[in-house]
């Protein structure tokens, strides 16, 4: 059989036309104008709305509508209300039925003067309400949504209040957008092009020591072929961008080699100006021979590279799995990262056991690297939270101290129980997150330690209003020392 | 606007910014070749097909930030968005949903005959041909030490006693000859 007849067989199956169809639609529903930050009415009349940041002063809500042509400006600032969006009552576009809405929170990052940060997406449900960004800010009493000039938020860094840098796409690529108090500018960026992989970009120690990193492409529109292994970019060669106060300039990173292409830097994280880490990935290409000419192939998709910032050079740094596998198939895999204010990394993600071990499993792991050296501080063989074991998976860990440390977990196959895991210096101890207190069938998925008695879980929920049709809702609990208490932010505007 | 099919890749992606109905025309053309991309990777069914269509959504939710450079570069784009899709698979052993929940899509459970239709795309026999041939390069302690961990499924303790070396020894022997294979498999 040959490759043209396996394809007509593809595009006739079930499956494929079910794929197209559902394509038909995302595309019907973009034309008319339902889907997020895409659409010209959005792009027309994109409201800017900031709560000022200044820690006594009384809220300012400004808006500013981006000029439509080409790609808009953020310097023709008009003054709206914060509110005029409204309610609308309209039922989704025909065909194009989403079945989901409402906001949905994905990461969380400190700012300045006690405030929180948290970012997401919020799914649209018609024309008129076509979703977009998420951006919510903590203020010390309640938490408030505020809108950004981009279409997705791939981080947030306030090092001062009212001064708060943002890093977002928009229609031609990556951009870090920064909000003065008064008015937003955008700067050229790095491209920020994954959707669901790249998570927290931004890292601010003061107003003129801001970090972002991202794709090292600094046109994320460039295809990437073999061909063009040429370019600079795809010799293996990463890029950060430091703002000094004045301007954003790139800082070399070390060379990942030949033939190592589409390198991108996902997570950035630090404790002081000279111990920052930064966690990214790449492809590897090597020549081959193919159909007798010499090409540049993809062998290895899974490239990863850890580099550490000391305050002069950023160095690479060696991965887990080189040092802890036990054989071929044992591999980790780090999810996120937390520096401790000694400059120890704290880790927690995945290791796959491959059939060498018993049998085809992975576990939860939480590592921890010190002076080059790589330790499994927990594994959720050991740490034994209620259930099987097997089925926590971790997503996300934040740390006050080397003797204060927060994992998030989900228990699996359902994804509905919420646990904690804290180290306390000396051992791990397990919470049950009480999620039922929360709106819909909550889950926690974020931590966020700033104090040992102020502790963020970020849980998003959902609710189903009917037969295929669910609202999403995220809501937090916090810890003040002694308890956990459900704060639930107001949700956005958007209801079918 | 002229016949959909004459359209170059990178025509119907350019012009599927601003007439999103392109981008189904572009769905039929590439779906195949991103399918048997993940099918050969994943040997499974239903998580190539999840990854095509989740790599299909994300290109149709960045498809502005497209440039036409008139090399092929659509595929090239196109296979980029694949592979990220692709290492993110390996590094979670989940495949994501996030571009396709923006779109308001849904997974597509694959049917019996689905499945039949995208495993053909995998070749199993010509994967098996490969394995075999590359098998037969390996150096024969390495060989017999895969074939009794690997394909016998014994315990590293049995393989030593067959083979009559130390434990430390069979496990080198199975790393050395597994590296090897994915060498020569790559290669």
């Amino acid at each position: 059989m040959d490759a043209a007849h396996d394809d007509r067989m593809i595009i006739e199956s079930a499956f494929a036309a079910a794929i197209a169809r559902q394509f038909e639609a995302a595309a019907d529903a973009t034309a008319s104008g339902a889907l997020p930050a895409r659409t010209n009415r959005a792009r027309r009349r994109l409201l800017l709305v900031v709560a000022s940041l200044a820690a006594a002063c009384v809220a300012v809500v400004v808006g500013i509508a981006l000029s439509t042509s080409h790609g808009g400006s953020a310097n023709q600032a008009v003054f709206a209300p914060s509110n005029s969006a409204g309610r609308h009552e309209k039922a989704p576009v025909a065909g194009a039925a989403p079945s989901q809405y409402g906001d949905e929170l994905s990461e969380m990052a400190p700012g300045a003067a006690g405030h929180v940060w948290a970012w997401g997406v919020t799914h649209g449900t018609d024309k008129d309400h076509p979703g977009g960004p998420l951006l919510e800010v903590w203020d010390g009493q309640r938490w408030s949504s505020l809108a950004v000039p981009g279409n997705e938020v791939y981080g947030v860094a306030e090092p001062v209040p009212g001064d708060l840098w943002v890093a977002v796409t928009r229609k031609r690529g990556g951009r870090l957008a920064h909000w003065d108090g008064a008015h937003w500018r955008l700067y050229p960026a790095i491209g920020f092009t994954g959707t669901s992989e790249v998570s927290n970009v931004l890292l601010a120690f003061s107003p003129d020591d801001v970090w972002a990193v991202g794709e090292a492409s600094l046109d994320p529109g460039v295809s990437p072929s073999p061909e063009n292994l040429r370019k600079p970019w795809l010799k293996g060669h990463l890029t950060a961008l430091h703002w000094d106060g004045r301007r954003w300039r790139s800082v070399a990173m070390p060379s990942l080699g030949r033939g190592a292409g589409e390198a991108y830097l996902r997570l950035l994280r630090g404790s002081s100006p000279d111990s920052i880490w930064a966690l990214g990935s790449y492809t590897q290409y090597r020549r081959k021979l193919v159909e007798g000419k010499r090409k540049w192939v993809a062998v290895d998709e899974g490239g990863e590279v850890l580099l550490h910032w000391d305050g002069r050079r950023w160095s690479r740094q060696p991965l887990p799995t080189g040092q802890l596998a036990t054989n071929r198939r044992d591999t980790f895999a780090v999810d996120d990262m937390a520096v401790a204010p000694d400059g120890a990394l704290w880790c927690a993600g995945r290791r796959w056991f491959g059939p060498d071990n018993k049998g085809d499993l992975f576990v939860s792991v939480v590592l921890r690297m010190e002076a080059g050296r790589w330790r499994i501080m927990a594994s959720s063989q050991s740490v034994s939270p209620p259930g099987d074991w097997r089925d926590v998976m971790v997503s996300s860990i934040s740390l006050t101290s080397g003797d204060d440390v927060w994992v998030s977990g989900r228990t699996e196959p359902n994804g509905d129980g919420s646990v904690l895991w804290h180290w306390d210096g000396s051992s791990w101890s397990v919470t049950s997150l009480d999620t039922a207190q929360l709106p819909g069938q909550s889950a926690a998925s974020r931590v966020l330690a700033l104090a040992p008695d102020d502790v963020w879980a970020l849980c998003n929920g959902s609710t189903t209003v009917k037969d295929g049709l669910e609202r999403l809702q995220p809501s937090f609990l916090h810890y003040d020392g002694s308890a956990w208490r459900p704060v639930i932010p107001p949700p956005s505007e958007v209801e079918p | 606007m002229g016949e959909m099919e004459l359209r170059r890749d990178e025509e119907l992606l350019a012009a599927s910014g601003d007439r999103p109905a392109h981008f189904v025309a572009l769905y039929y053309r590439t779906m195949p070749g991103l399918l048997r991309y993940f099918a050969r990777r994943t040997l499974d069914a239903q998580v190539a097909s999840d990854l095509t269509a989740e790599t299909l959504a994300e290109a149709f939710a960045s498809r502005s930030r497209f440039r036409d450079r008139g090399d092929g570069s659509a595929t090239a784009w196109l296979y980029t968005i694949a592979r990220r899709q692709f290492s993110r698979y390996l590094r979670r052993l989940r495949v994501e949903d996030a571009a396709r929940r923006r779109l308001g899509m849904q997974q597509v459970e694959l049917g019996p005959e689905d499945v039949e239709r995208v495993e053909a795309l995998i070749d199993f026999e010509q994967v098996g041909r490969a394995v075999s041939a590359a098998f037969d390069e390996l150096r024969a302690d390495q060989r017999e030490a895969l074939r009794l961990r690997v394909i016998e499924g014994r315990s590293y303790e049995e393989v030593a006693a067959e083979l009559g070396c130390s434990e430390a020894v069979a496990r080198s022997r199975v790393s050395r000859g597994l590296r090897k294979l994915a060498a020569e498999l790559d290669g």
